[in-house]
């Protein structure tokens, strides 16, 4: 517990300086002060696909272990992925309108591959809410969670498959052309969103176990207080 | 200028407002699960 407040001090000192130095570094030159929003909006995509990431392991984990904090970790991190997801289209969107013309194209591969990603993990959640047993409801899920990965890969080059509006990878392999300044407020915040999101998988997946308990703390005191009435019967 | 830089505050404003947004409800979330549990 104590580290988990460590861990959150150390998020929050992170998150303060990144948006410090995405405040003070250079505007671009084609794109003037909007190129500020560039760190906090591949940072959220970036935090989608690690959690997505998180929740194939632990897909597959359950698969092999049948070890219930398995299923709820993978579970607990396809909802973060989903609310980061949210959050990188919602910037993607706001940048767009000015940087582009619009905030929205139909015929752009990440923006539409992203689409389909978000509801293919809604769906994710949608499952694990309409199954009650807890065995069943973990297979399913994991098969669902392992094939929805494909998606991070689609997503991840389909800028590289599909010339389309969206612009190419970030940092590419033949060395990122970018200012120093805007290197390190970009690096920084990228270390502070993975740190939101040690720090978020953490606390929902603790969340998941805790209402789980309660709620089968709750139903045996119901199986408890059932009795009497059969004895009156 | 001014515009521009009004979009980005709006951006960082929806961004660390749902962030936060999230972490509170989480909290709160943990609170209510706490006390029905005492």
């Amino acid at each position: 517990m104590k580290t988990q407040r460590t861990l959150t001090w150390l998020t929050a000192v992170a998150l303060a300086y990144g948006l410090f130095l995405a405040i003070t570094s250079p505007a671009d030159v084609v794109q003037g002060q909007f190129v500020r929003i560039f760190y906090v909006h591949v940072s959220t995509a970036w935090v989608a696909f690690a959690a997505f990431g998180v929740t194939l392991i632990g897909s597959l984990a359950w698969l092999g272990f049948k070890r219930p904090i398995l299923d709820r970790t993978a579970a607990a991190s396809a909802e973060i992925g989903v609310f980061f997801t949210g959050l990188a289209i919602m910037t993607g969107m706001i940048w767009g309108k000015p940087v582009w013309g619009t905030a929205w194209n139909w015929g752009d591969a990440r923006l539409v591959s992203t689409a389909v990603m978000f509801f293919v993990y809604v769906g994710y959640l949608a499952l694990r809410r309409a199954i009650s047993n807890p065995i069943v409801r973990a297979n399913r899920s994991a098969v669902l969670g392992s094939m929805a990965f494909l998606m991070v890969p689609a997503v991840y080059f389909s800028v590289n498959l599909w010339r389309t509006l969206h612009q190419g990878p970030t940092i590419r392999s033949d060395g990122a052309s970018m200012d120093p300044a805007m290197l390190s407020a970009f690096l920084t915040n990228l270390a502070a969103f993975s740190l939101l999101f040690v720090v978020f998988l953490i606390t929902r997946t603790r969340l998941e176990l805790l209402a789980e308990s309660v709620a089968s703390a709750e139903a045996s005191e119901r199986h408890g207080l059932a009795e009497p009435d059969l004895e009156m019967l | 200028m001014s515009s521009q830089v009004a979009v980005v505050i709006f951006a960082y404003v929806v961004t660390y407002g749902f962030i936060v947004s999230y972490a509170l409800w989480m909290r709160s979330r943990r609170k209510r699960l706490d006390d029905s549990q005492s």
